[in-house]
């Protein structure tokens, strides 16, 4: 398949129709230099925050750095209102990008942000900036998304992956 | 304990085509894993948390009970302990980096 090289490009969308516990984009072009992850979505969990966690190509072991951490699991990729935050239709919206994901000189590095009104009397607001490593110089071919506390996305939560040349 | 049904999304991006599916034996032992890694550091979050507010009003109570305590040096403990000396006003709690 052949993409524009010069303009982002949605390689995939999809809303949810009922609640699901992660979202995965398989079968991601390489033919990209970054991926751009952008969600508008909330947490079921019975807390103030949730967080997204990421994984690629079904990845499962300790091979993900965070700021100071290092072998974990997963990446952050941002936090969100969850069940306990201010109620729909407040909500998240997690974005995180994956830089030199098809790039084997480099590890795919991640960058992600957020911003959250969750409470009106504590955390009033609380915005993200963090990002992580997997160790591997793998192109990424899929992504999984899920939540630290093992919750649901809720339904109508959005998620898009861009590819950008 | 979250009763909505496990399921996971998957979008293949070269055919667009969206698959609905269970989780699999693996992702639910791993999912319970960690609702009960959470549970475990929730609970001694919030252990924590309880012992720190304790902490701060009872230093609170002592200040309050030295009004001869100079101004500077109240303020100075106040600030290094993380305990308001103005009423009603509770230190900010930010959301850490990743």
């Amino acid at each position: 398949m052949s993409y524009p090289t010069n303009v982002p490009v949605l390689l995939a969308s999809t809303t949810l129709s009922s609640a699901a516990a992660s979202v995965t984009f398989s079968s991601i072009s390489s033919a990209f230099s970054m991926l751009d992850i952008i969600c508008v979505c909330r947490s079921s969990t019975a807390a103030q925050y949730d967080l997204m966690f990421m994984q690629f190509n079904n990845d499962t072991a300790a091979n993900y750095k965070i700021l100071n951490v290092t072998g974990l699991t997963y990446i952050n990729a941002g936090y969100m209102g969850a069940a306990n935050a201010l109620a729909s239709p407040y909500m998240s919206m997690p974005r995180v990008q994956i830089y030199a994901y098809s790039d084997s000189n480099w590890y795919a590095t991640t960058n992600g942000q957020h911003y959250t009104l969750a409470s009106s009397t504590e955390y009033t607001a609380a915005s993200y900036q963090g990002g992580g490593v997997w160790s591997n110089t793998a192109t990424v071919t899929s992504v999984k998304l899920y939540l630290q506390s093992a919750a649901n996305f809720v339904a109508n939560s959005t998620f898009r992956l861009y590819g950008i040349p | 304990m979250n009763t909505e049904p496990p399921i996971a999304i998957e979008i293949d991006c070269e055919t667009g085509v969206e698959t609905v599916r269970p989780l699999t034996d693996q992702e639910i032992t791993q999912r319970n894993a960690d609702v009960a890694r959470n549970e475990a550091e929730r609970q001694a979050k919030e252990q924590q948390d309880a012992l720190e507010l304790a902490e701060r009003n009872a230093l609170a109570a002592w200040i309050a009970g030295h009004p001869d305590l100079p101004e500077a040096a109240r303020n100075a403990l106040a600030r290094a302990t993380g305990v308001s000396t103005v009423p009603g006003v509770t230190p900010g709690i930010g959301v850490p980096n990743g």
